[in-house]
């Protein structure tokens, strides 16, 4: 029975129903919400989403297995899921045996104070689960496929990731939508064991229209290695908190986010990275492409507590403005405690060079495929960091099909 | 070389240009036919990048007056990649780097550019592979650096290099070619020197702007220009060249 698990669940759910009502909704007096305004989530009556969808589902021939979601709803006939060492969940309701992983970890990593957190717990009447056991190292790929429509729909998709020391995992979250307004919440906890290597890629290719909110909260053991890729692409307004918090020595922490938004699409990246430890290496880079009334934010917080000596922390913010219309905010943020520790930041906004231009085009190249090529320069520093072939070379053809005028 | 019948390809007449407000340009003459080699020589700023990158169409410089005639066409009616398919080509004196973009990549998408403007078709991956290895082989470039970003990284010389490739790669019908020499070693000099006159033939003309009288002894021109203070004040044959070298060009502003 799966009675253990739903219990679990149930305690989730109460406690953050409990916390809830001492909770303010995000609003723009928050110093973490201070450039993003998401009143507009709170004006929609949202309403629990079906799990119905349209569209079709972005093919990773790469991934052995791929879960997918129809507005957070697991859709077990749409998902490959090879029986083995690797225990691939899409449902947790359906396998007893995950209930010691879950109590060790479901909750544990989340922030109880924030508020979007706290809906998705509260709501959270399943999820997936990707348990890596010990010395695994087989170069699996996971994808986790989620579908969004509905007007006014409103999904809370949940995931547990667990690497076992010395294990090895890529997993990739591919968020899209059709056209409706609806508003996708997911949140992923991630525990990296000693020694284990965890690739992560978020490709959030929304629809115009959605709100997505995203919050990943990682954990990462001694001698664990963790990489993240974002490409934000989709959605009017999209908002990831990323949280890595270090629970051992020797930690390696890449984060590399780009985003690419037009219209008047808002993308705000609230990261925090805590050296809570000594020896741990962490590298950021956030690059924005604003075309448009688009509004990039980009607010990264670098703690280094007192145990955290020799930390090297770097952290870079860059910036390319295709418009004279579009905005970016950005805000590293060090607070570093400890004294014996290499720690830079920076920040750089720019426009598309004139002579760079001028160059191409004397080489018989039109504006519109310079001004591509150009950004997607910009922009290839990330891609080609991104470890899985068709999903980089999606997400290249969509750079450069973003036509500027 | 001067042949029969060749048709004017290049006719500025009285051009005057200006950056920033500031006049450049003061009224500059030079009629180029089909077969023939220039070559501008003259004093540092004294208007001869400022000359070419017009000619190409850089948009921080007005023309305030004068014609420039390219085919027999406005020139000044053409925006810069128009007047590249077209078959103006400008070798810069700085090249730029532009990293992220593949050497290969650049060299591809403007290779099929200027063909689908010529009516020709347009090459994939395969065929454009064995037409690029070609292309290297003018300037004896390594195939290497098609893998590696616009000149991002090269030396002053391999940039220079790759300036010819591209020219190589988009058979221009008229070539300008600023100070392409410095920069270059002596065997790079021989090599490019070669190179440039390898594509050239009776269809085609060339504009060399250089300082130095050696490289008119490998690409020989027909006519040597000297310009200063933004007009072309004295036109003469490749001897001129000799001359400019052993008096400088202070006798010519004196007279
Ligand atoms: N943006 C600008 N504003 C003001 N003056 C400029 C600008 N660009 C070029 N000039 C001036 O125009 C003049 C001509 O420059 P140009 O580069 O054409 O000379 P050049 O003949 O190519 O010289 P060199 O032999 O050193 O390459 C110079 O005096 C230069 O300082
Ligand atoms: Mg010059």
């Amino acid at each position: 029975m799966t009675s253990e698990v739903k219990q679990l669940l149930k305690a989730l759910q109460q406690r953050a129903e409990a916390t809830i009502p001492r909770l303010v909704f995000p609003n723009t007096k928050q110093e973490e919400w201070k450039y993003t305004d998401p009143s507009a989530l709170q004006s929609i009556r949202w309403q629990t989403a079906l799990p119905q969808f349209e569209s079709t589902v972005t093919p990773i021939p790469e991934a052995e297995f791929a879960l997918v979601f129809a507005n957070g709803t697991f859709i077990p006939d749409r998902s490959v899921v090879e029986p083995g060492e690797l225990l691939v969940l899409g449902s947790v309701l359906t396998d007893n045996s995950s209930a010691s992983l879950l109590s060790a970890h479901l909750g544990k990593y989340t922030d109880d104070w924030d508020m979007l957190s706290q809906i998705n717990s509260s709501s959270c009447e399943d999820l997936s689960l990707i348990y890596v056991p010990q010395n695994y190292a087989d170069g699996t790929i996971v994808a986790l496929h989620y579908l969004n429509q509905g007007q006014h729909s409103a999904s809370h998709p949940r995931c547990l990731v667990v690497l076992a020391p010395h294990s090895r995992l890529t997993i990739v979250e591919v968020h899209q939508g059709n056209e409706d307004v609806y508003w996708a919440n997911p949140l992923t906890e991630i525990y990296v064991g000693e020694q284990a290597v965890l690739n992560h890629i978020i490709w959030q290719h929304q629809g115009l229209s959605a709100f997505h909110t995203q919050t990943t909260r990682v954990v990462q053991a001694k001698n664990s290695f963790y990489q993240l890729q974002t490409i934000d692409v989709g959605a009017q307004l999209s908002r990831h908190n990323l949280h890595v918090q270090l629970q051992g020595d020797a930690t390696s922490t890449t984060l590399q986010g780009l985003v690419t938004i037009g219209a008047n699409q808002t993308s705000d990246t609230y990261s925090t990275i805590v050296h809570s430890h000594p020896s741990g290496r962490s590298n950021q880079l956030h690059k924005c492409i604003l075309r448009d009334h688009s509004h990039g934010v980009f607010s990264g917080q670098i703690c280094v507590t007192k145990q955290g000596q020799l930390t090297d922390a770097q952290q870079m913010s860059r910036n390319l403005l295709l418009s004279p219309h579009a905005r970016i905010d950005t805000k590293p943020q060090l607070q570093i405690v400890a004294d014996n520790v290499k720690c830079a930041h920076g920040a750089t906004v720019s426009q598309l060079d004139r002579e760079e231009q001028f160059y191409l085009q004397s080489r018989g190249i039109d504006p519109v495929t310079a001004t591509n090529l150009l950004t997607y320069a910009f922009a290839g520093e990330i891609l080609q960091n991104i470890p899985i072939a068709s999903v980089r070379e999606a997400i290249v053809k969509l750079i450069f099909a973003q036509t500027i005028v | 070389m001067i042949v029969e019948d060749a048709i004017t390809l290049l006719s500025v007449q009285d051009l005057t240009a200006s950056v920033d407000g500031t006049q450049i340009l003061k009224g500059v003459n030079l009629e180029v036919k089909s077969g023939e080699i220039h070559a501008i020589m003259g004093p540092n700023g004294s208007g001869k990048s400022t000359f070419s990158k017009i000619l190409a169409g850089h948009p921080d410089y007005t023309v305030t007056g004068g014609t420039i005639t390219f085919k027999g066409q406005n020139l000044l009616d053409w925006e810069p990649e128009i007047r590249a398919r077209e078959g103006l080509f400008l070798a810069f004196q700085y090249p730029l780097e532009i990293p992220g973009v593949t050497n290969s990549e650049f060299l591809r998408i403007s290779c099929n550019a200027v063909r689908k403007h010529r009516g020709l078709p347009e090459l994939d991956l395969l065929d454009f592979g064995d037409l690029i290895n070609e292309k290297l082989k003018v300037v004896d470039m390594n195939p290497s650096f098609l893998q590696r970003s616009v000149n991002e990284g090269f030396s002053g010389g391999e940039k220079k290099r790759n300036e010819i490739v591209q020219m190589a790669v988009m058979e221009p019908v008229l070539s300008i070619l600023d100070e392409t020499d410095s920069g270059l070693d002596i065997d790079a000099l021989k090599i490019v020197s070669q190179g440039v006159n390898q594509l050239s033939n009776a269809h085609n003309a060339t504009i060399v702007i250089t300082h130095y009288q050696r490289l008119l002894n490998y690409i020989v021109p027909d006519f040597i220009h000297v310009m200063e203070g933004g007009k072309i004040i004295l036109t003469g044959g490749k001897e001129l060249a000799l001359e400019l070298e052993s008096r400088g060009y202070d006798w010519l502003t004196e007279e």
